[in-house]
């Protein structure tokens, strides 16, 4: 069975994204006030974190409102999407 | 290295997809027209990102993007020939063995309620967005050389069905090269019931996915 995403894996994804270090990303509260934010950004976020869990991340309601990069990891958790 | 200026249409995300596109296509030395130019962003990459040799032209209706557009060829150090006018106008004898068409096309009701065609930029293309397009899209042929090629975009906030009925009608051969998905910006979130009743209407299309409006930019290959 393939294992399950883990929290490391997100922000590396999230990093990637808006070229930032995954440290510095877990801490961000809103990245749409971050330099190399823009809605592209966003939905390239979004498909990129949906993609490592196999098209689940539906099971998370409105994800593109929410900004901070703790509550994504936090929902993922909750909903048992990542490690 | 492209200047840009407030009334000349800004080089957006489609574009680079249509230089991507072009750069793939392009095998050997050719004349290529880049219509309906702006700054000469699609055609002046090209030329920064190709090691062939192909003579480049350029047209647009606005003197003011062909004199941009100059501009920005002799900071690049690329030789141009730029003529503004309307479609085919200026190229009444030439034929080419690339035409890549920039023309923007999206429904008037989405440009007026859309970022990208403000501070006096035109978007003429008409109600459902196919006005110009079809327009080049009729009479590309005479103005291609003998396995001459057109590229032109297609962008889901007009009627794309319509436009590659044209396409159809005109060419033997018309292909997907490549299709992308944008959100649409904020924005234009507040106008939403503008957008929903051109989709009932079959004007536009897009996608919902994320709680995000997805519109799509495709980029299409005749000859």
């Amino acid at each position: 069975m393939k294992k399950k995403p883990s929290k490391v894996d997100i922000l590396k994804i999230i990093s990637k994204i808006l070229k930032m270090s995954p440290q510095k990303i877990e801490k961000i509260d809103d990245y749409t006030k971050m330099e190399s934010w823009d809605s592209l950004a966003q939905l390239d976020i979004i498909s990129a974190i949906d993609k490592k869990l196999n098209g689940r991340i539906g099971k998370i309601k409105n994800i593109a409102e929410i900004k901070s990069v703790k509550k994504i990891i936090s929902l993922l958790k909750k909903k048992s999407l990542i490690t | 290295m492209i200047k840009e200026e407030k009334k000349v249409f800004k080089p957006n995300a489609t574009t680079s997809l249509l230089v991507q596109s072009s750069l793939k296509t392009i095998r050997k030395k050719s004349d290529i027209l880049d219509l309906g130019c702006g700054t000469g962003y699609v055609g002046l990459t090209i030329a920064k990102n190709t090691k062939i040799k192909n003579n480049y032209f350029f047209s647009d209706l606005s003197k003011k993007a062909i004199d941009l557009c100059k501009t920005n060829a002799k900071k690049n150090g690329i030789k141009i020939q730029a003529k503004t006018g309307n479609m085919f106008e200026p190229w009444a004898d030439k034929r080419f063995d690339l035409i890549i068409e920039s023309i923007s096309a999206i429904a008037k009701k989405v440009a007026t309620i859309s970022p990208w065609y403000r501070n006096g930029i035109p978007c003429d293309c008409g109600e459902d967005g196919t006005d110009l397009v079809n327009e080049v899209l009729n009479v590309t042929k005479n103005h291609l050389k003998k396995n001459g090629k057109l590229i032109f975009p297609i962008v889901t906030l007009s009627n794309k069905q319509k436009i590659l009925r044209t396409a159809n009608k005109n060419f033997k051969n018309v292909k997907l090269l490549v299709s992308k998905d944008w959100p649409l910006p904020k924005s234009m979130y507040s106008k939403k019931n503008v957008l929903e009743k051109l989709k009932k209407k079959g004007v536009v299309s897009y996608k919902t996915k994320y709680g995000l409006i997805l519109y799509s930019s495709e980029i299409y290959i005749a000859y």
